[in-house]
């Protein structure tokens, strides 16, 4: 199966990826990867129910007590550019 | 001091309960094998030096003072895979965006560790967020086979791996998705289990693929692995998906003997495999019926299907929870600052490496409008069939024996251009994750001056009779006591 650019594009778009700076290898291998997925279409899945996750647990809670969590500095301490507390970003809206 | 670097976990941890070494020892004699083995096989990310020996040494005054008791890991170096967040360590999951991150908390196993007195000596290298079967994709490098350093040590877990194999620790843990703690035991010549799913909380386990990751121990023996399940399991509030297990200690079964017990040897694990591999499973089933188990030839057809479930569910849930990864709060920050959404896609551009670009592009194609029905959901259909073909098979044997892989470790490179020819390095691991079943790998056997790993599933949390098939068979066999030229 081939992946065309256009496709490509808007596959490393929804993935929040530059598709300018991907090698373009990367589109015939997921062409590659993809075709194989057509094998799944031979077996017979009607009515069977989609498994999630294997545990069987259900409505897993905990008491819901206030619990102290991670200091604010320690998890400023990561990010790339802080400001009085807070973290930095470039901006979000253009043309202002 | 006698040469202790080929020592079981279990060794070690009697010799500082007897006071024959302090921890403090052990750590400074650690550290100097991490220094002269680890330039030939970059097995480790970070090396803790000073931590590890300010730990040991409060250790032994507390066991001095007897303001601790002695637990197994009780001053014992243990290296952790560096997708596993260690509070004040650097942890980077193999990857550039990650490359200078330092976690603000310990991850449940981490905290498990200390609180029993293990000292982590430092972080182990692994493939790029866990994705890949050679450790060729990390950020830092590929680690090399301590038993050939011209081949790939497996992965992902390939530095925890490589380091227990090469005498540098004598335990490690690594994290398992669809084989990342066993294929690289495989190939190193050591042993390695990923536990039943949620026996093991993953809280603070850098997310890969959530419905199929499970931390486990990579040490010298099987019983050293059931003595780490110990310390490291049980129910974490942190982790819905984690519960206490219904059994008591891992190794409370460990030296029951074999007898009467039912082998089950799927031919299609075998119908991949290089031929010496074969040759392997052969001669193990031989050493298990002197064992006085029965052998019995079984078909798990769904098994050629899994590989394909696999590389949809897993690059599904990856491409969600990847997508955290924004450079906005830690990790790294593009230069490219003209807006918001720029700066977002440059840092992951920049950030990730290709392997982990290309299975964030299957997942986020596989959970696009209009496919998720035809790719997705029907993997996770055929998940339950395959859940069902097991259930079916452990009603008519007690474990399941097949290789843990299909060749013995590959030249570096060799499998780097073709992507699906390093998938199926994973073949005889993943149905495995695909079910959340226990099963460990061991060393049986010798190929091409190579060692060969068998691996034994067993039932939902029958962890206990995996250990005891694998502890009786490491009882008449040596080939876990084989040791690398390094």
């Amino acid at each position: 199966m081939e992946i065309s650019k256009e496709e490509f594009k808007n596959i490393a778009d929804l993935s929040a990826l530059s598709v300018d700076k991907i090698n373009d290898n990367l589109r015939s291998d997921l062409g590659k990867i993809i075709s194989r997925f057509e094998s799944l279409k031979k077996i017979d899945t009607e009515k069977i129910y989609p498994t999630a996750h294997v545990t069987n647990l259900e409505n897993s809670l905990r008491e819901d007590i206030s619990e102290k969590g991670i200091d604010t500095d320690d998890i400023l301490s990561n990010a790339p550019e802080i400001n009085s507390g807070e973290i930095k970003i470039p901006r979000v809206f253009e043309n202002e | 001091m006698n040469k202790l670097d080929y020592l079981s976990t279990s060794e070690l941890s009697n010799l500082i309960k007897n006071k024959e070494i302090s921890s403090e020892e052990l750590v400074r004699y650690t550290l100097d094998e991490i220094k002269s083995k680890d330039s030939k096989i970059n097995s480790f990310i970070t090396i803790n030096e000073e931590y590890s020996i300010e730990q040991a040494k409060k250790i032994d005054n507390k066991l001095n003072s007897k303001e601790i008791n002695h637990g197994y890991l009780t001053g014992i170096p243990i290296l952790l895979k560096d997708n596993i967040s260690t509070k004040a360590i650097k942890t980077t999951a193999g990857s550039k965006i990650l490359e200078s991150y330092i976690p603000p908390y310990d991850a449940h196993v981490t905290k498990k560790i200390k609180d029993n007195g293990g000292i982590i000596i430092g972080k182990g290298n692994l493939d790029e967020f866990a994705m890949g079967s050679s450790n060729e994709t990390s950020f830092f490098g590929n680690v090399r086979n301590p038993w050939d350093v011209a081949r790939v040590p497996g992965g992902s877990s390939g530095g925890p791996a490589a380091a227990v194999s090469g005498g540098l620790v004598s335990c490690s843990l690594g994290s398992d998705t669809g084989g990342s703690i066993r294929q690289p035991a495989s190939l190193c010549g050591v042993s390695g289990m990923k536990p039943t799913y949620g026996l093991v909380s993953r809280y603070g386990l850098i997310a890969f693929a959530s419905s199929l990751d499970q931390i486990g121990p990579i040490a010298r023996t099987a019983k050293d692995c059931g003595e780490i399940l110990n310390v490291i399991s049980g129910k974490d509030e942190y982790d819905s998906t984690s519960f206490e297990r219904s059994f008591g200690d891992f190794n409370s079964k460990i030296d029951h003997e074999i007898k009467g017990k039912k082998i089950g040897v799927p031919k299609e694990y075998l119908n991949n495999c290089d031929p010496k591999i074969k040759e392997v499973i052969k001669a193990s089933t031989k050493e298990f019926e002197n064992l006085g188990a029965e052998i019995i030839e079984i078909s798990l057809p769904l098994t050629d299907y899994a590989l394909d479930v696999y590389y949809i569910i897993a690059p599904s849930e990856a491409s969600s929870n990847l997508s955290r990864f924004d450079g906005v709060k830690y990790g790294h920050r593009s230069s490219a600052k003209q807006n918001s959404r720029l700066s977002l896609v440059e840092s992951r551009t920049e950030g990730f490496g290709d392997e982990v670009k290309r299975r964030i592009m299957i997942g986020t194609y596989t959970l696009s409008a209009g496919y998720y029905d035809a790719y997705y959901k029907k993997a996770q259909q055929i998940r339950t069939l395959i859940i069902n073909e097991f259930n079916e098979t452990f009603k008519k044997v007690d474990v399941i024996l097949t290789p843990t892989s299909p060749s013995v470790a590959f030249r570096i490179n060799e499998k780097t251009d073709d992507p699906i020819k390093m998938y199926q390095s994973d073949l005889c691991t993943i149905p495995v994750n695909i079910a959340g079943l226990p099963a460990i790998s061991i060393p049986g056997g010798m190929a091409e001056n190579m060692p060969v790993g068998i691996q034994i599933i067993g039932t939902q949390n029958g962890d206990q009779t995996v250990l005891q098939f694998a502890n009786n068979y490491q009882k008449i066999t040596e080939w876990h006591k084989k040791l690398p030229n390094i």
